[in-house]
């Protein structure tokens, strides 16, 4: 094993919960309303699919072949050379994914906060703080999100705070279109969900294995409840303006004020954003590595991370001149290329492994 | 030095220590007869040793003419000598040992064997408070720089013989005495023997105070967070090895390491183990609030003022607007000038004699406070967010910890004039980042805050009322869990 | 923009140079062949006038082209 650390379960779910939230609960009710209007609140319910599907996937693959991750589990199953292309298939992947992670973090700090710095400083900072945490291992960054990450569910509950605003005729007309707008607009969050196959590469440092299928449902629910919260209170703040804003909840968090103490708590969602998408960045790094370190067979996975946060850089840079760009790529192909490596090709690799009647790991 | 035999011949022997202490003009060499038939020779170095002590028990019982019989050198100790500790040697090497402790050695004619008294004496220190870590409530003793008077006051507390005590000497030329004190079936023996490793390691010209050895065997001398506990008290040592930790107990200074630690324990005031559980857990929430402002506020200051004006409700900010019209720097620069300046005021007070203390105080607050902000150098909010920020950070118990506390402010003030409140974020990620992969002799630095059993917060977020305080700390202490079996009396509930 | 990523690259190539190379030199010829190659197409890649490159983008969206109906 490359990284000898070990983790709890709580640990991995306080990893795993912004590894997926971190950039989506920013723009997620905009892009659910535009295909769902008033129902967009229902995305939640429905995106939770993929995740139950990856985690039993991921877990199951971890119950034939335990302290493996699925890059040497899929050479196991589909022999050598066809998992390696499998291993540089997905690597490369987390990489350019990665980069696309940067590029939305920092569209967003520059954009709302930081206009004259430039971007670059932005991207480089995240992805050297992000490489240092990877570098520490394991362990580091479990203990690192179990600082962070509460603070940032903390300080989503102050979106409560809106309260006397709500307006609950928002949610009014139920499904009045039909139950295709809200499967077009779980798309996106569905990919996003299915970031959860991370528990794959998680699951052989956990201390007690036998938690993770339990802690790993839990930590889906806890996502889902969070998309839902989220969700519905931009609707009943914006209704159906919702659509028309890139960021609706950092329009939503512009409009507390209590007790004239409490305003502009944007600066708030800043921190939280910065926070959660640090961690979200570097377990994709550290995953990114560890591919790379395990389909190459190398010895440590540490002299790759520098490198590997220089692709993400330029991968971040790559083909995408401006935020719309991005937005496109991210509306258009992101739901398709994400599942495809985090869903899919377990999926296969499980079913072979059954057709192969691999019953328990063979040494 | 030669590690060789004594000779049997007693001038040999004189003359060689002659040889070996040449030009040093504290040692005094007494020779007198015993029993009025054999040779003998008392070496002492002036100061160190019990002199009436030496005359009353050694040389009086000794030349008193009893019987004319030879005794061996063992008879003497045995019938003769009323010196409470004797010590035969056979070699130069341990007679210079126990010369340089201040232990009087006697040499016999045609004897190979030497004795060492425990006769050694000097002037020290009465026990007095400790000065650093003066409290409300809680024993007032501190430890002295003598080692044996810091070893009995430990076992004065801890009476259990499982309190084992292992000494060794380090330092080339100073050949300092320590001692490493742990309780046997409470500490994980692998950190005891690791501990050890560390020490035995260590080579070097001497050793002056405890400072040198923590940064010799520390896990990452870089890091500005102390790594092993300084403490003169003896209370907060015997707590400490109560929990399965380890102290280390140097000769020539007051203050104890212990190890390991984690952040928590520099969080932590005896006090609050002395004190009514409900003052002890407001206590420590106010010491967490304040150790955070005293590491952020400068920062956020600075940010809100340079970057994020709209965060600031808008009748304070036309205030502060006011305020710093006058001020020809920018925020930054600003806070960096105060900063500076308050941080020379308090290590200048250090070393102030008294008399003088009062007159800069004054000055202090006059000139800083007053007259910079009338003359526009400065503003008047700035000077508050200073002088808050330095009396917050007084708040932390450990003076190492609230050193590196305030260290960080700086950069931190740095990356907030320059990113804002991205640049406070990235400090901040970047200080957390440095404690997680903090270890202390193989405990995480962080381990008591990132916790998942969420028992072992409870002597963290608040302090639990003894009843409740049944575990040891997972890290250190798993080896014995319960402090004891049944802890009572228990509250009474009612009947 | 270009010289800017240029540079940030190569002085930060010559950073991990600096600080990993005598780790790496003790290790198998493996490792250090993966590690100069991935320092390699980066430095390589950053040549490029990185946001109008055509890249990874463009191959994804050819890619998933049929699939574009289903969330329009």
């Amino acid at each position: 094993m490359l990284d000898k650390g070990k983790i709890s379960a709580v640990q991995m779910s306080l990893l795993l919960y912004p590894t997926v939230l971190a950039t989506s609960f920013l723009s997620m009710p905009s892009l659910a309303a535009q295909y769902a209007q008033n129902d967009l609140w229902m995305t939640g319910i429905l995106s939770s699919f993929f995740g139950l599907l990856t985690i039993y996937v991921a877990t199951r693959l971890h119950d034939l072949f335990p302290k493996e991750s699925i890059i040497q589990q899929s050479e196991r199953v589909i022999g050598v050379l066809p998992g390696k292309i499998i291993g540089i298939l997905f690597f490369i992947f987390y990489i350019h994914v990665t980069g696309m992670i940067v590029r939305m973090y920092t569209e967003f700090v520059s954009g709302q906060y930081l206009f004259k710095t430039p971007p670059l400083l932005i991207i480089f900072i995240i992805v050297l703080l992000s490489s240092i945490a990877v570098r520490g291992g394991i362990e580091t960054l479990a203990r690192c999100a179990v600082i962070f990450t509460p603070i940032l569910m903390f300080s989503l509950l102050f979106l409560l705070l809106l309260f006397p605003s709500f307006d609950v005729r928002n949610i009014f007309p139920i499904l009045s279109h039909g139950i295709i707008p809200v499967l077009k607009a779980s798309a996106l969050p569905q990919s996003w969900v299915s970031e959860l196959f991370f528990i794959s590469f998680l699951l052989p440092h956990l201390t007690d294995p036998k938690k993770g299928r339990k802690w790993g449902f839990l930590t889906l629910g806890a996502i889902v409840l969070s998309i839902i919260y989220m969700n519905l209170i931009t609707l009943l703040l914006l209704g159906s303006d919702t659509a028309n804003k890139t960021y609706p909840i950092l329009v939503v968090f512009r409009y507390i004020s209590l007790a004239g103490i409490f305003e502009n708590l944007e600066s708030l969602l800043l921190a939280m954003w910065i926070v959660g998408n640090f961690i979200k960045i570097s377990l994709f790094l550290y995953v990114a590595s560890i591919s790379f370190a395990q389909t190459l067979r190398l010895s440590d996975y540490r002299p790759s991370v520098f490198p590997l946060g220089i692709l993400v850089i330029v991968f971040s840079l790559w083909d995408i001149p401006n935020f719309s760009k991005l937005g496109e790529h991210l509306r258009y192909v992101a739901p398709f290329e994400i599942p495809l490596v985090m869903v899919l090709i377990p999926v296969l690799i499980l079913i072979i492994a059954r057709l192969r009647g691999i019953r328990t790991s063979k040494r | 030095m030669k590690v060789s035999q004594l000779y049997t011949d007693l001038q040999q022997n004189e003359d060689q220590i002659r040889l070996i202490y040449a030009n040093c003009s504290d040692l005094v060499y007494r020779s007198f007869i015993i029993e009025g038939h054999t040779k003998a020779i008392l070496i002492y170095i002036d100061g160190l040793s019990d002199s009436a002590g030496i005359e009353k028990n050694v040389i009086c019982p000794l030349m008193q003419e009893v019987n004319g019989k030879p005794y061996e050198i063992g008879e003497l100790a045995e019938r003769k000598i009323s010196a409470s500790q004797t010590k035969p040697f056979t070699t130069f090497e341990e007679c210079v040992e126990y010369l340089s402790n201040g232990l009087p050695i006697l040499l016999q004619d045609h004897e190979a064997t030497g004795l060492a008294l425990g006769l050694n004496k000097w002037e020290m220190r009465s026990i007095e408070e400790p000065v650093a870590e003066s409290g409300i409530r809680g024993p007032r003793e501190g430890f002295t720089e003598t080692l044996r008077i810091n070893t009995s006051l430990v076992r004065r507390i801890v009476k259990s013989p499982l309190l084992k005590m292992d000494s060794m000497k380090i330092g080339g030329y100073t050949q300092t005495n320590v001692v490493i004190a742990y309780i046997e079936k409470l500490v994980d023996i692998t950190l005891v023997e690791e501990v050890k490793k560390r020490l035995e390691r260590i080579q070097i010209d001497g050793i002056l105070e405890s400072g040198y050895i923590e940064e010799l065997i520390e896990d990452m001398p870089l890091s500005p967070f102390p790594q092993l506990l300084t403490t003169e008290r003896p209370d907060v040592t015997c707590a400490s090895l109560l929990e399965g930790r380890v102290a280390i107990m140097v000769e020539g200074t007051p203050f104890v390491l212990v190890a390991p630690i984690t952040l928590i324990s520099l969080m932590q005031s005896p006090e609050d183990y002395y004190q009514r559980f409900w003052v002890s857990t407001a206590m420590r929430w106010l010491r967490y609030l304040f150790t955070l402002i005293s590491l952020m506020l400068p920062s956020l200051y600075v940010a809100t003022l340079s970057f994020h004006q709209e965060m600031v409700p808008s009748s304070l900010l036309i205030s502060m607007a006011a305020s710093r019209e006058a001020v020809p720097f920018p925020a930054l620069v600003e806070a960096l000038i105060m900063e500076v300046t308050f941080e020379a005021l308090r290590e200048a007070g250090v070393r102030l004699p008294k008399q003088i203390g009062s007159a800069v105080s004054i000055v202090g607050a006059l000139v800083i406070g007053q007259a910079a902000v009338q003359a526009g150098l400065v503003s008047a909010p700035m000077v508050i967010v200073v002088a808050i920020t330095g009396i917050s950070s007084f708040m932390i118990p450990r003076y190492i910890a609230g050193i590196a506390i305030r260290l960080l402010r700086f950069p931190l003030i740095f990356l907030a004039g320059s990113l804002g409140l991205l640049g406070i974020m990235m400090g901040v990620i970047a200080l957390v980042l440095h404690l997680c992969s903090l270890k202390s002799f193989g405990v995480p630095y962080l381990s008591s805050l990132t916790t998942t059993r969420l028992w072992e917060l409870k002597d963290v977020m608040i302090r639990a009322p003894w009843w409740m305080m049944d575990t040891r700390p997972h890290l250190t202490g798993k080896f014995n869990k319960y402090r004891q079996p049944k802890r009572k009396p228990r509250p009474k509930r009612s009947e | 923009m270009r010289m800017a990523v240029f540079s940030v690259v190569t002085i930060a190539i010559l950073l991990i140079l600096w600080l990993d190379w005598p780790q790496i030199r003790a290790k198998s010829k493996r490792d250090k062949v993966a590690f100069i190659t991935l320092l390699l197409i980066g430095w390589l890649l950053s040549l490029l006038d990185l946001p109008n490159t055509p890249g990874p983008v463009l191959v994804l969206k050819t890619i998933f082209k049929p699939f574009r109906g289903w969330v329009e």
